[in-house]
């Protein structure tokens, strides 16, 4: 190898490195998952925006709101009778949660991944499944339709109050420079739901079913969130 | 950028699957209920004791509804058919068509046959009266 040849192949060498270290810098000095940004979400949650903030390179804050609009139809046969329910989840959220970004360092995808945790405040937090027959009945030469018959009402209701967070998700994973795709999975604890059933017209008197859905829902301590999201930063990168 | 939206493809499935076991680990909140239906239809309904001027039930007569809700009135099986057992007649009223504080149930129950005078009794059901009871006493003729 010539001086010539040596020369340039160290001046490639020494580049290399120099570059290498400095993207390795880079990636050990910007928060690859926080960016102070904009964005929308949408999930199992319901729909609502949020603020996002880095704090140093391995942490994070999002704070944010967003409100559950989830109207649901369900046909089941509850007891002789086919019925059909509609399900209206109305729970609205305010929400601060922190991320802690424990591979903000790697090279690969995982340098997004971020543990989430913190607490939603539930401004509204409540269902109502609203249960009618689905056909018609006939009473001799009477006929009644299903909502002259009459309707059930159960209205499940959690207080309003602070619900802890949990989840994991991949956070600020770029599109553009301007644009970072989120998604999330988590949870909020939320607190022991009450019921209250109350049946109208010919239904009345389904208030003794109260005690078979209180069992059912025993569980609705948690509520899943699975989310996505798009968020804009306000600087380029 | 290309590595990161390959993983995110990933994750949305893994995330998903992940989220649908969580919400199918919830029982259906209607799960095992039965829906009680009153299979009565009739809230509101008029018992009428129909007998002789002995005061032996009377059976063999024909009934006939009248007046301005007579459309509405039903025997207990939802039909408009009316027959007397033992001296007994029971009426329902449709169960669209309740007596309100404003608008009472106004209708006429007239009783022929032979051997009998033709009696005709006006009844009124009010929304306090879910269930009235009438007595009625029809003469036998020629006796």
């Amino acid at each position: 190898m010539s001086l010539k040849s040596r020369t340039t192949f160290l001046a490639f060498a020494l580049f290399y490195i120099l570059t290498a270290r400095a993207q390795n810098t880079d990636r050990f000095s910007e928060n690859p998952a926080y960016k102070p940004a904009l964005g929308g979400l949408i999930g199992t949650t319901g729909v609502g925006l949020a603020f996002y903030h880095p704090l140093g390179v391995q942490f994070g804050l999002e704070v944010g709101a967003g409100f559950m609009p989830y109207n649901i139809q369900i046909i089941s046969t509850d007891g002789d009778y086919p019925t059909r329910s509609t399900a209206r989840a109305r729970l609205h959220n305010a929400h601060l949660i922190f991320g802690w970004v424990p591979f903000h360092g790697a090279g690969n995808g995982f340098r997004h991944l971020t543990i989430n945790l913190g607490a939603g405040y539930l401004l509204k937090a409540q269902g109502t499944i609203t249960t009618q027959f689905r056909d018609p009945q006939s009473y001799g030469e009477i006929e009644l339709q299903p909502e002259e018959i009459g309707t059930m009402y159960t209205t499940i209701n959690w207080e309003e109050g602070m619900a802890p967070y949990a989840g994991l998700s991949f956070s600020d994973m770029r599109i553009d420079e301007h644009f970072g795709f989120n998604i999330a999975l988590g949870g909020y604890l939320l607190s022991q739901p009450s019921i209250m059933v109350r049946g109208t017209g010919m239904l009345e008197g389904n208030e003794i079913n109260q005690p078979i859905i209180e069992r059912n829902i025993q569980n609705y301590r948690y509520l899943p969130n699975l989310q996505v999201g798009i968020a804009y930063s306000f600087n380029a990168y | 950028m290309h590595t990161d939206m390959k993983i995110c493809q990933h994750l949305i499935v893994l995330l998903t699957a992940a989220a649908l076991f969580t919400i199918q680990g919830c029982e259906h909140p209607l799960k095992d209920v039965e829906v009680e239906v009153n299979t009565d239809p009739f809230a509101y309904g008029a018992l009428l004791r129909i007998t002789d001027q002995y005061g032996n039930p009377v059976s063999d007569v024909a009934v006939t509804i009248g007046g301005d809700d007579a459309e509405y009135i039903y025997n207990l099986d939802g039909y408009k058919q009316f027959d007397i057992e033992k001296g007994t007649l029971i009426l329902g009223i449709h169960p669209l068509h309740r007596p309100t504080e404003n608008k009472p149930v106004s209708f006429s129950v007239r009783l022929s046959g032979p051997g009998y005078v033709t009696e005709t009794v006006p009844i009124t059901i009010t929304a306090a009266q879910y269930a009235t009871t009438y007595s009625i006493e029809i003469q036998r003729t020629g006796e």
